[in-house]
């Protein structure tokens, strides 16, 4: 661990026993280094900044339907600033949040690598996080009016990303370096695996966006000039291929869910990582951050290539369910329709690889509300894995759990996420044509304040589930399931402090705890 | 199906009595190090993009001669051999020379800003003008990168003092180390980028 040595709680060293006195709740949640802590707060508060985000865009669609009455001026602001808070304060850290507890659990260590570096990442997002919402309520935010505010903004903005990136590092850390004797990266479980894959991308990616901030808050521009800023440096990290590193986790958390509710191995698992491995490899997408860099053909088969993994995932995942008879639950409702809403992103980036096929636009698509379009795809494919991750180890985390609210939050994902998605692409398809106004302003805006709502109810669902759950649980930790395969059931939900109170299992394959009640490691490559 | 508790016990009995090594340190290191440079190299293409259209009045009013920026690159370099020699040292258990090293290192890597600060002297570029916010972000930037090296590899010194790092644990020192070849490597960059380039 890194956590350097603390002071004991009585110090005797002068010979005299001074009792410190005990911390507060306060105290005890702000100086927290406890990943569970950690992870519990990132996930509650990814909830919360998410629906507010989505609260902004249905604001935007209302206004939008309204003839701009509402919002005036202030209209494109809300809708980027939205569109950029949905990402990093809401989908990434909620999937952070997820990570920070889950991962050394399913890896089988007693702590996060970083720990207090992690709780720095936390509480630094979430000052960004509310700063960025007060730039915003003073017209600033991204491409606001007012510059002042607007370079608080764009200070807000590079804060979150630097943050999430911290956090990130510390979650890659520790599956690179925290796993026990036995456990090589060809048996990490899927999610780990997962967050082995997303990491590195978010790390690299959120670098390179924040160098764009940096340029921003260095020129010392007014706001027109930060919203250009915004435009040339950083909107590239939320187009395809690299939105797509939004969603590598939920097809972590889909194979996951997968193995656990089938109670079987998942065939050819190396094969199945590969197809992570790969769809993140092509969610890099810093070197395309340049208009320019998406006419050319090195960009459009890139783009679509990223189709392939998913497909094959869904297909081996697919596999797995038909030869079981799994319960629906929420958890088991999300595999299909996070990967579905994945689909949708990069089905909306093929459309833009077709229109920017040689040197300008072949259908005349407007390429920025199709790369908006692959936001909203792939963030309510990200949040609806979340979701079902949410469900999955909802006992471990919260020590209950409750199925109706998270499969209500999984459903309105894919309605709202589906239909923020379709809207916004059929508009920037219906706008090729100078003549045409599209599906109108009364149409696209109702189209994307339905969406957003329906979305924000979702986030808000998952909240009510995590609520609930953490009020039933609040009596103390339950028993081990035993019915889970990977290292983080072999512990109480929640788990106690140090996570693991009996020794760990000798790691021989992805799933060892299933070896543990077949008697013995199966060969995981025939299984 | 069978309980899990009940058959953890009796497996756990086939581990080994010590953990492997692990380079915690030395790996966040290198991934916040990627982090940051990714953030620089991306300064640095908009730093070689804007220039190239900007053509040849890129800087036409400025006294940017390179043999600052080549000494600077001699500084670096050279640090890169103290640097290298202090971890060697305390893989030897060597105290004397890792602390010997140390301070070559920092007293370098002290002269490299030193240097940066002549050259923005000299050079006398206004952030006011048109290449101003780039070529301060680009250079500002790594040099922010040089002072937080210098930080951790004093940072890592004191606990070399303290006996916290030996040759059984020198995680503290390599992962100093790395930070410090990172930013090393993308001064090369700089270097050629905005120096040698401009």
């Amino acid at each position: 661990m890194a956590l350097t040595e603390t002071r004991p709680t009585t110090d005797t060293g002068s010979g005299v026993v001074v009792q410190r006195p005990a911390p507060s709740a306060v105290e005890r949640v702000i100086g927290t280094g406890d990943h569970l802590a950690i992870g519990r707060i990132f996930i509650l508060a990814a909830l919360l900044l998410g629906a507010l985000s989505l609260g902004g865009l249905a604001l935007f669609g209302i206004d939008t339907a309204a003839g701009n009455d509402i919002l005036g001026s202030a209209a494109a602001m809300v809708w980027a600033s939205s569109a950029f808070g949905l990402v990093v304060a809401g989908v990434l850290p909620l999937l952070l949040g997820l990570a920070v507890y889950i991962v050394p659990l399913q890896v089988g260590s007693p702590a996060l690598a970083f720990s207090r570096a992690a709780a720095a990442a936390l509480w630094t997002w979430l000052v960004g996080a509310l700063v960025f919402a007060v730039s915003v309520a003073l017209e600033g935010g991204i491409a606001g009016t007012d510059t002042d505010a607007a370079r608080l903004g764009n200070l807000a903005a590079g804060t979150m990303m630097a943050a999430l990136g911290l956090a990130a590092v510390c979650v890659l850390t520790t599956v690179v370096t925290h796993r026990p004797l036995g456990m090589g990266l060809a048996r990490v479980p899927f999610f780990s695996w997962s967050i082995l894959v997303a990491a590195p991308v978010w790390i690299l990616t959120l670098g390179a966006a924040v160098g764009g901030v940096i340029l921003g808050q260095v020129s010392r521009l007014n706001a027109p000039g930060l919203a250009l800023n915004y435009v040339d440096q950083v909107s590239w990290a939320w187009r395809a291929p690299s939105i797509y590193m939004i969603a590598i986790p939920a097809l972590g958390i889909a194979a996951d869910i997968t193995g656990k509710v089938a109670g079987r191995r998942i065939a050819h698992y190396g094969v199945v990582q590969g197809f992570i491995a790969a769809f993140g490899v092509l969610s890099f997408g810093a070197w395309a951050q340049t208009p320019t860099a998406t006419n050319n053909l090195v960009w459009n088969g890139w783009i679509v290539a990223a189709a392939l993994p998913v497909l094959a995932l869904l297909g081996a995942l697919a596999d797995t369910l038909r030869r079981s008879r799994p319960d629906f639950t929420a958890a088991a409702l999300s595999v299909p329709l996070s990967l579905l809403l994945v689909l949708g992103g990069v089905l909306a980036a093929v459309l833009q690889a077709l229109d920017s096929t040689g040197s300008g636009n072949l259908f005349g698509f407007d390429d920025t509300l199709l790369g908006t379009a692959q936001l909203f795809f792939l963030a309510a494919a990200a949040l609806a894995g979340a979701f079902g991750g949410l469900a999955l180890w909802s006992d471990k985390i919260w020590g209950e759990s409750k199925d109706s609210s998270a499969k209500a939050a999984v459903t309105t994902a894919l309605l709202g996420g589906g239909l923020l998605g379709t809207v916004v692409g059929l508009q920037a398809i219906l706008l090729r044509s100078d003549s045409s106004d599209g599906l109108g302003d009364g149409l696209f805006g109702i189209g994307i304040a339905a969406g957003a709502a329906l979305l924000a109810l979702g986030l808000l669902s998952a909240l009510g589930a995590v609520v609930g759950a953490a009020r039933s649980g609040a009596d103390g930790p339950s028993e081990i399931d035993g019915t889970g395969l990977t290292l983080e059931w072999a512990t109480a939900s929640p788990p106690a402090p140090g996570n693991f109170t009996e020794p760990l299992p000798q790691v021989t394959s992805p799933y060892p705890l299933l070896d543990l009640r077949d008697g013995g490691a199966a060969d995981e490559e025939n299984a | 199906m069978a309980d899990t508790t009940a058959t953890l016990a009796p497996m756990a009995t086939n581990l080994p009595a010590t953990m492997p090594r692990r380079r915690e340190l030395l790996f966040g290191t290198a991934f916040a190090a990627a982090g940051i440079s990714m953030a620089l190299l991306s300064l640095i293409g908009n730093y070689v993009a804007t220039r190239d259209l900007a053509g040849a009045s890129w800087l036409a009013d400025n006294q940017l001669a390179l043999t600052q920026p080549n000494m600077q690159l001699l500084t670096l370099g050279m640090s890169v051999v103290t640097m290298q020699w202090a971890v060697w040292s305390l893989t030897q258990d060597d105290r004397y020379h890792t602390y010997l090293a140390i301070g070559a290192t920092l007293l370098l890597g002290l002269a490299f800003v030193n240097q940066t600060s002549f050259l923005y002297t000299e050079a006398g570029i206004a952030i006011s003008q048109p290449e101003g916010p780039l070529f301060y972000a680009v250079t500002g930037g790594h040099l922010a990168m040089v002072v937080a090296g210098l930080m951790f590899i004093v940072l890592m010194g004191f606990r070399v003092l303290g006996g916290q790092y030996s040759s059984r644990q020198p995680d503290g020192i390599g992962a100093a180390a790395v930070f410090w070849y990172a930013a090393v490597a993308l001064y090369a960059l700089v270097w050629f980028a905005v120096y040698v380039q401009k």
